[in-house]
């Protein structure tokens, strides 16, 4: 076995700065190497902890920017609540992670950006292995909402075969949810559910070709009619418009699906979802439903155009 | 290397002490002495790099064991949170004015803590508060483990400890009394050991002893990184040296056996 001073000299001489390789350098697994390590002076700048073990270690005054230091403590605190069994903060904690990287995620681009989503999605699913339907209904309501969110979102990302299942998994979910919130009794939260089915069978439907796709547009369909049966234009007018305008964007999917001989008529119909919308979004203060509302339009009318 | 790596964890840390005479109702104080000091590594010729060894956390325990002559008078168990404090007077001017009717909490300035006083404040006056603040250089806290009396050390800001927690002499941390038949004449000891969770060890100050290394290093980059792994090796190799009480590193924290001694009865 190496004296330890030479190995001491080995790093201190080397030329990388990953911690990674340094522990490799030192003849350490990574994984545990910086278990208690002191990182109050160290410069964490783009280094990756993802798959390090660091639940004794101080990060006081690293120079990390602040949401990733956040990032790492819940990180060490979800580990640490694991280890104590204590399950009510483990979720807390695990819900917490999922908002910080869904805000992560948003800015990231390419493979970090898919990293943050699988991590999403881990959290929310290491959540729904403590709440139960019966215990903790709502919350477990709530988080299978989000689950299926991280999961529609990954599927973005996944090819064809692996995002089938994604979706699936979030439809699951999501009729889970219904179970909770219903019409009944928490209308508001069961129309967003709606709405987010019918997102998720658009997703399944834009990668299923022939008839199975056609039936996934009309499950789609069903579900953003039932979430405008509560997000009436004189009720909702703001989640109205949001659905009116995936209520669009699934007629232009359904124009263009399997290179339909006839999309006009498709395209009419998102056009008049467009024109309703447009009537009673206000420009300045809906801004950003407007502006979506306004896009579609003029893709529509040049996809009109140029079917004539 | 093994050798020189135990001594620098044994010069960390002086542990000593004495119990006193059996005085007061067959009771005797137990005296004893923690002087935490900067360990360094470097000065042999086989050494090429020196670091400096510091504890910032720590735990001293007293083992009386259920067959030993005496027992602990556990109300005289000394259990004071901060006990090496400095006194340090502190003037504070409030200044109370106005005939103005107060409806909540009005706080008092320069008083520390949560004073305050809620109602009507009648007449202006000027009153001047003397008052006594404790400097907490340590926080000296008691815990039980089993059945043994024991301490946590820590200084109050954190950083890593240097001199005594406390005055061994004028500060005993309890006092013993003989179990009967009193009068034996057998000898009575107690045993102190001084422990240290592997996270509290702080290593600083590395370095290479050759001036062409040193300089190497000190005009080279990613030097913070390349110290944390430093650390860890150090770390890793005082953990190795034999000295641990806990040592799953995967599952709990390490705890090392920095010193233990035994102490006795005073001629």
């Amino acid at each position: 076995m190496a004296n330890f001073q030479d190995i001491i000299e080995k790093l201190l001489l080397s030329d990388t700065g990953d911690l990674n390789e340094l522990a490799r350098i030192a003849g350490k697994d990574p994984k545990t190497f910086y278990i208690d390590a002191d990182f109050k002076r160290c410069d964490l700048t783009g280094q990756n902890l993802d798959q390090m073990d660091t639940r004794y270690a101080d990060f006081s005054r690293a120079k990390l920017s602040e949401m990733e230091q956040a990032l790492w403590e819940i990180r060490k605190r979800i580990h640490t609540h694991k280890l104590d069994k204590n399950w009510e903060e483990y979720v807390v904690s695990n819900r917490a992670l999922a908002a910080i990287l869904n805000v992560f995620a948003a800015r990231a681009k390419g493979p970090d950006q898919i990293l943050f989503i699988q991590e999403t999605v881990s959290a929310y699913r290491a959540a729904l292995t403590v709440y139960t339907k019966d215990q903790n209904a709502d919350n477990w309501a709530n988080i299978q909402n989000n689950f299926a969110a991280s999961l529609a979102a990954l599927s973005k990302y996944a090819p064809n075969e692996l995002a089938s299942t994604l979706l699936e998994e979030a439809v699951i979910a999501l009729r889970a949810a219904l179970t909770v919130h219903t019409k009944s009794q928490q209308r508001e939260e069961w129309a967003d559910l709606q709405n987010n089915l019918g997102n998720v069978f658009a997703d399944m439907a834009e990668r299923t070709p022939g008839e199975a796709g056609s039936k996934l547009h009309g499950q789609s369909l069903i579900a953003y009619r039932a979430a405008l049966t509560v997000n009436t234009k004189s009720e909702n007018l703001e989640q109205w418009a949001k659905t009116i305008s995936n209520l669009a964007i699934l007629e232009i999917q359904r124009a263009e699906h399997d290179g339909r001989q006839d999309p006009r008529p498709y395209y009419e119909t998102a056009l008049a979802y467009v024109d309703d919308a447009l009537t009673v979004v206000d420009p300045v203060i809906m801004a950003p439903q407007y502006a979506k509302a306004s896009g579609l339009r003029e893709q529509l009318l040049k996809a009109l155009s140029a079917d004539d | 290397m093994n050798d020189n790596i135990k001594r620098c964890l044994k010069n960390v840390v002086s542990l000593d002490g004495w119990i006193g005479e059996f005085a007061d109702e067959g009771k005797a104080n137990v005296h004893v002495d923690v002087v935490f000091r900067d360990a360094l590594f470097g000065d042999k010729p086989d050494h090429t790099v020196t670091f400096k060894l510091t504890l910032k956390r720590a735990e001293v325990f007293l083992l009386v064991g259920d067959d030993d002559p005496i027992k602990v008078v556990r109300s005289t168990i000394r259990r004071t949170v901060s006990d090496a404090t400095i006194s340090q007077k502190q003037e504070s001017t409030v200044e109370q004015s106005g005939k103005a009717r107060a409806g909540g909490k009005v706080s008092k300035l320069g008083v520390p803590g949560h004073a305050s006083t809620e109602g009507e404040i009648n007449a202006s006056k000027k009153t001047t508060n003397s008052s006594k603040q404790a400097i907490r250089e340590y926080v000296v806290q008691h815990f039980v483990d089993g059945a043994n009396p024991a301490w946590d050390v820590s200084r109050h800001d954190g950083k890593p400890m240097g001199g005594a927690p406390w005055d061994a002499n004028h500060e005993p941390r309890l006092k013993v009394k003989r179990k009967p038949p009193a009068g034996s004449n057998e000898q009575l000891a107690i045993k102190l050991e001084l422990r240290c969770r592997r996270q509290d060890l702080v290593i600083s100050e590395i370095a290479f002893i050759d001036p062409k290394k040193k300089s190497l290093f000190n005009t080279g980059k990613f030097q913070t990184q390349k110290l944390v792994a430093a650390e860890q090796v150090i770390k890793d190799e005082l953990s190795d040296s034999g000295l641990l009480t806990n040592g799953d590193l995967s599952k709990d924290a390490v705890t090392l056996l920095i010193a233990d001694t035994i102490i006795f009865e005073e001629d």
